[in-house]
């Protein structure tokens, strides 16, 4: 019953070689198909891969959702394990929201911001009927990198570099500074342990699982936690941003390429809840801020709102948090999906010791040999 | 796809298979050995490190795995042990993985191993100080039983605030009349820290009081590795009047006939048996025949 399946006959090869046939059930993967042409196909699945895994290299992607069957997970997990072992050869500079080339920019809070909303290429008017007559629908016309042009914007305005939404508000006062303020740290090159600050949970947030960062996310903005008020979308941007990165001898910054990414900022009405005894009250704007590689959307606005709900509770005492989306620390804990995939596919490792401790003990306690302490009310109070 | 090939290119050093010796890099390797240092000398202290995406997934031996690439050496004699098999597919797996990269002899004896990686046993044969013990370990902190952030249980352990598992175990007491801490423990290491043996049974919880091997355990998933040096007190928690329980069995091992090692369960047809879980001990006892 609690036998382990043993590595005798080479039972392990035949798995793999059943799961690389495709073990009937499901179409065999023809091996390489071309990781090109599936970055092609799905470029959300190799954003979310890129964005997952926090490797940018889309070829590289592509190749690992090919190698995994299309698990999104695993695919992850061969990218960063390759990464591991990489040199790193240095860090970027700092680029600036405004840096970003825009190609898309929406700005659900202003109806006229400056510079305009640019609709950009978009399918979320496009109504969700499923085309079974086209063989390949991702041939079928989309919008062009010029259509949706916001009538407000100036004439003749080449999208490009725009200010961002939000500043005429801080100006104003209206929106708290960024706070605490988000120091780059990598935790994956450095010790866990605890206050690594705003910095290391949005690099939390930029690899998290995708579908867990939404479900959290999701859980925060119907209502759950309270405190006051709607998100609202500042502004959504997507398209490019320089990397630069110093240069060794010359020490001036120099651009080594660009990246595709989306940007969120998201204001949360009522910047803390407070101390303890609610005696202080700070009533501006809390502006969370998420960025994605790629241009899967709901991770950027997803990462934004979790963003500003923990800002705006960072002023509360520690450990108060009353759910997912106001605490940090679970989400640092929860929202990493190489941490929960491994752990919870972990299950089908074999548990026959450890399980069979826990029947001593409930044998034991059934068996009911020793009496129970005596516990007086009082005690027990 | 030129840049890529580059980038693949460039993370191929020299040695086995692409990668380098025991597959870390040397960085990471460095990372790894100074978390370590730091571990044998607060016996029983959880120290962070950074830990590495490895080849098998989260949750699957990663951390034992960093502990024993960081460790190995290329005249070490290294065994893998799941459950006390190695015969099991993971123990397998991991065998070749850690094999594969250093080129190092490996074993299934545990007398000639000079390096055993192992989920959740210690071999039943006496290890002498030779012997490196590394333990994978799913959950690393002994009061996430009581309290799930962190930030609290460090404090508690930095505190040496233990109360609130002491009164876990008096409430088990008061209620079912004995400890319902199964596997993991909860074990205070030379006076001072108290940690979670890795989900080893009770049974071995005792064999590890005074060792003389080193026990390294490597959680890889929570980014932590804590450590039992040789001939260091590792001491259940319990009351003086009510001692600590380790596994009973009322049969001997169907196979060897020993009645003094840890066993499992094996149903075949209609009987259940009891057999040893260390595979390896168990068939030298019995003759050599194959469990």
């Amino acid at each position: 019953m609690y036998t382990t399946v043993k590595e005798l006959n080479g039972a392990i090869g035949a798995a793999i070689r059943l799961a690389e046939r495709g073990n009937g059930s499901r179409p065999v993967t023809s091996g390489r198909t071309g990781s090109t042409s599936l970055a092609r196909l799905l470029p959300l699945l190799v954003d979310q891969v890129m964005a997952e895994s926090g490797i940018i290299e889309a070829a590289v992607a592509a190749r690992a959702i090919e190698q995994a069957d299309g698990d999104t997970s695993r695919a992850v997990s061969l990218v960063r394990a390759w990464g591991a072992c990489l040199p790193r050869f240095g860090r970027s500079r700092v680029t600036l929201a405004t840096d970003l080339e825009v190609s898309r920019r929406i700005t659900p809070a202003l109806q006229r911001p400056e510079g305009g909303q640019y609709l950009g290429a978009s399918r979320d008017f496009l109504p969700r009927l499923l085309d079974l007559d086209s063989d390949d629908s991702s041939t079928a016309p989309g919008p062009g990198p010029n259509d949706g042009m916001d009538r407000q914007a100036p004439e003749g305005a080449t999208p490009a570099l725009f200010p961002r939404a939000a500043e005429p508000l801080e100006s104003e006062g209206v929106i708290a500074a960024p706070h605490p303020v988000a120091a780059p740290l990598d935790r994956t090159r450095t010790a866990a342990g605890a206050g690594h600050g705003r910095g290391a949970f949005l690099q939390a947030l930029a690899r998290a699982e995708t579908g867990a960062m939404t479900a959290v996310a999701y859980t925060g903005v119907r209502g759950d936690g309270g405190g006051g008020g709607d998100p609202t979308l500042m502004e959504l941007r997507a398209g490019s941003v320089p990397v630069r990165v110093t240069h060794p001898s010359s020490g001036r910054p120099f651009v080594v390429g660009r990246m595709e990414v989306t940007t969120a900022e998201t204001a949360l009405y009522r910047m803390s809840r407070g101390d303890a005894d609610q005696s202080v009250t700070d009533s501006r704007f809390t502006l969370g801020v998420g960025v994605t590689v790629g241009s899967l959307e709901r991770r950027a606005i997803a990462a934004s709102f979790l963003d500003a709900r923990v800002a705006r509770s960072c002023g509360d005492p520690a450990g108060t948090a009353q759910v997912p989306a106001d605490d940090e620390e679970w989400m640092l804990l929860a929202l990493d999906g190489q941490e929960a995939t491994g752990f919870v596919e972990h299950l089908k490792l074999p548990h026959h010791v450890t399980f069979s401790s826990d029947l001593d003990r409930v044998r034991a306690v059934a068996a009911g040999q020793d009496p129970a302490l005596p516990l007086s009310d009082e005690e027990h109070s | 796809m030129t840049a890529l090939q580059g980038l693949v290119d460039s993370s191929r050093p020299t040695g086995q298979a692409g990668y380098s010796f025991a597959y870390l890099p040397d960085d990471a390797k460095r990372e790894v050995r100074r978390a370590l240092l730091k571990a044998v000398c607060i016996p029983g202290h959880q120290v962070p490190f950074a830990s590495r995406e490895m080849p098998v997934a989260r949750g699957w031996g990663s951390g034992g795995l960093q502990v024993t690439l960081s460790v190995v050496e290329p005249d070490d004699t290294v065994k893998v042990i799941d459950q006390g098999d190695d015969d099991s597919h993971n123990a397998v797996a991991l065998r070749e993985l850690v094999g594969g990269t250093t080129g190092v002899t490996t074993t299934t004896d545990a007398r000639e191993a000079t390096l055993i990686q192992t989920r959740h046993r210690v071999p039943e044969d006496a290890l002498q100080e030779e012997a490196l013990l590394v333990f994978q370990v799913p959950i690393a902190d002994p009061l996430r039983t009581v309290d799930p952030r962190p930030s609290v249980t460090r404090r508690l352990h930095g505190e040496g605030d233990y109360s609130a598992v002491w009164l876990y175990l008096y409430e088990d007491h008061a209620r079912l009349g004995r400890s319902s801490f199964a596997h993991s423990y909860p074990c205070q290491v030379e006076g001072g820290y108290v940690m979670t043996p890795s989900p080893i049974p009770r049974y071995d919880v005792a064999r590890l009081d005074g060792a003389p091997f080193v026990a390294l355990f490597g959680a890889g998933r929570e980014a932590t590795v804590y450590a039992v040096p040789p001939y260091t007190e590792v001491k259940p928690l319990a009351f003086d009047d009510r001692p600590f329980e380790p596994e009973a069995f009322d049969q001997p091992c169907w196979r060897c006939r020993s009645d003094a090692s840890y066993r499992v369960e094996e149903t075949v047809g209609e009987e259940i048996r009891l057999v040893c879980s260390d595979t390896d001990w168990c068939r030298r006892r019995a003759g050599g025949r194959r469990p």
